[in-house]
């Protein structure tokens, strides 16, 4: 008798505490992961930027101070990175920004480039930047510098 | 004790496993619409057997025209064309599209289409097509690449479609007026050349000058100055011969020397004289009177009695008796055979000359100065 007045919570408020502990913390923790990984940037119907470096494909050519580059492939390349590396350094121009010859909106489908750079160091690579989607809107994505680079010796 | 367990609360089972089967699924679409970006698609490409080459082209002034041809064994829908215009250039990168003289074929921003308007590709397997390009405003070209493009379609939709890995490149000679081999830049029209002809790559020959070492040899083979065949007393090459060729003792080059008395040196040759001497006393007159080349000693015929010197002149024969014998000899016209005189105005009336003192037969004594005359 005397335990059948002990007061607590019914078990229709635990619970709806216990979910919504459970709630708040699921929250808490995919914010967190969200901000751990990066942000996925899509291109062509959804596919991950990522993946459609592996389809960048372009030809290119350093002579007599004229860099030339054709852009084979079909997808299009926003930009390109120069990483000229010498004796112990590198540096890296983003064609976009050194050349005024590197079109608006990138080299699409057979699109061609040439203009006189002066580059110093033994070799330079080529690393193609392509343009995506993201929750927060176009973003441009650098492929990977040793899967997609394109070297060339100087 | 059974009853109180029976009246316990809790979920059903029925609703446990919708709960549970609801949260798999949730989680799986939660998993899936992260992950769904990282599955791989078929990459966008022409199917293996597309190709395309060029037949034949010719290049006039300002037009060049091509003959492609479908090899493959799928359909062509038209092509990007790019040109260099420097031989030094291992990509091409000028692209003509827009120079294509049939307007409706012209993609844009850039490529050609076969077949005018139509988007298809209308270039068959075993197919040929002409494309005719206006060079006006462009320079040489060295080489065309080819890069073939297809519609194909993709998610219900037409794409365009780079064959990538079938690009051709071909080297062609358009509107060169030639290709120099030397560097004017560097090394100028004749490059190495001092003299001769330089024979600057397709640009045909190009002159270079004559050779103005000090009696050096006149001609340059190999675009130098010969001076070997010269007497290159110093062995100093570039301040010349010390003496020239063409004499008796260098004639055709360094030491070529002319045999004495039979040969003399003729545009760096030596050649025989040649000379019929009618002058007994070989004082350098040639047989027929004209002067004789020096070295010559002329190897004559003798007439009007003259007998040979042995030496290759004539002289007059030895008498063994006197002055008349001599002058019989002579012969001299208007003065008898035989016959002698005194007095020189004889020969000279004549045209002759008087034979005095010290010539055979006429020495010594008052009769024996006497002599006759002769031509």
């Amino acid at each position: 008798m005397k335990r059948k007045e002990e007061r607590g919570l019914s078990p229709v408020i635990a619970t709806v505490l216990l979910i919504t502990i459970v709630v708040v913390i699921a929250l808490i923790v995919f914010l967190w992961i969200r901000g751990m990984t990066q942000e996925a940037i899509t291109k062509f119907d959804g596919q991950n930027i990522q993946l459609v470096c592996e389809d960048v494909s372009f030809d290119a050519s350093y002579s007599g101070d004229s860099l030339d580059i054709t852009n084979l492939g079909n997808v299009p390349i926003f930009g390109m990175n120069v990483k000229e590396i010498g004796e112990g350094s590198y540096t890296t121009k983003n064609l976009r920004e050194e050349s005024l010859a590197w079109p608006e909106t990138g080299l699409n489908q057979g699109g061609v480039f040439s203009d006189t750079m002066y580059f110093t160091g033994e070799e330079i690579v080529l690393i193609p930047v392509l343009i995506g989607e993201s929750d927060s809107g176009r973003k441009t994505y650098v492929c990977d510098e040793n899967q997609y680079g394109y070297e060339i010796l100087i | 004790m059974f009853s109180q367990i029976k009246h316990k609360k809790a979920v059903s089972v029925i609703i446990g496993y919708v709960i549970l089967v609801s949260f798999v699924i949730v989680l799986g679409i939660i998993v899936y619409s992260w992950m769904k970006t990282y599955v791989p698609k078929d990459e966008l490409n022409c199917p293996d057997g597309t190709s395309i080459f060029i037949k034949s082209y010719e290049c006039s002034s300002n037009t060049l025209t091509l003959h492609l041809s479908n090899n493959g064994k799928f359909n062509i829908g038209g092509y990007f064309i790019y040109v260099t215009n420097s031989p030094q250039k291992e990509l091409a990168t000028i692209d003509i599209s827009r120079n294509n003289t049939d307007e409706l074929s012209i993609i844009r921003p850039t490529g050609i289409k076969f077949s005018g308007l139509e988007s298809g590709n209308l270039l068959k397997p075993n197919d040929e097509e002409t494309e005719i390009y206006d060079l006006t405003g462009l320079d040489a070209i060295y080489s065309v690449e080819i890069l073939p493009i297809r519609w194909q379609e993709e998610k219900n939709k037409l794409r365009l479609v780079s064959c990538k890995d079938v690009k051709i490149k071909e080297s062609i000679q358009c509107k060169q007026a030639c290709t120099p081999a030397l560097d004017p830049s560097t090394s100028g029209i004749c490059g190495s050349f001092v003299c001769g002809t330089a024979q600057n790559g397709t640009c045909g020959a190009v002159s270079c000058g004559t050779c103005d070492l000090t009696n050096a040899l006149s001609g340059c083979p190999s675009g130098s100055c010969i001076v070997s065949s010269c007497v290159n007393g110093d062995g100093i090459d570039s301040n010349g011969c010390e003496a020239p060729i063409g004499t008796l003792s260098n004639c055709g080059s360094c030491g070529d020397v002319c045999t004495t008395g039979t040969e003399v040196c003729t545009d760096g040759s030596c050649t025989s004289c040649n000379g019929v001497w009618i002058s007994p006393e070989n004082t350098g007159v040639e047989c027929d009177g004209t002067p004789l080349p020096a070295n010559c000693i002329a190897n004559c015929t003798c007439t009007g009695g003259y007998v040979s010197n042995g030496i290759g002149g004539c002289k007059i024969p030895n008498f063994v008796n006197s002055c008349t014998s001599y002058c019989d000899f002579l012969n001299y016209n208007g003065i008898p055979p035989g016959e002698c005189t005194n007095s020189p105005g004889n020969c000279v009336q004549g045209g002759g000359i008087y034979e005095a003192f010290g010539d055979q037969w006429c020495t010594g004594g008052s009769q024996a100065d006497t002599c006759c005359c002769k031509l």
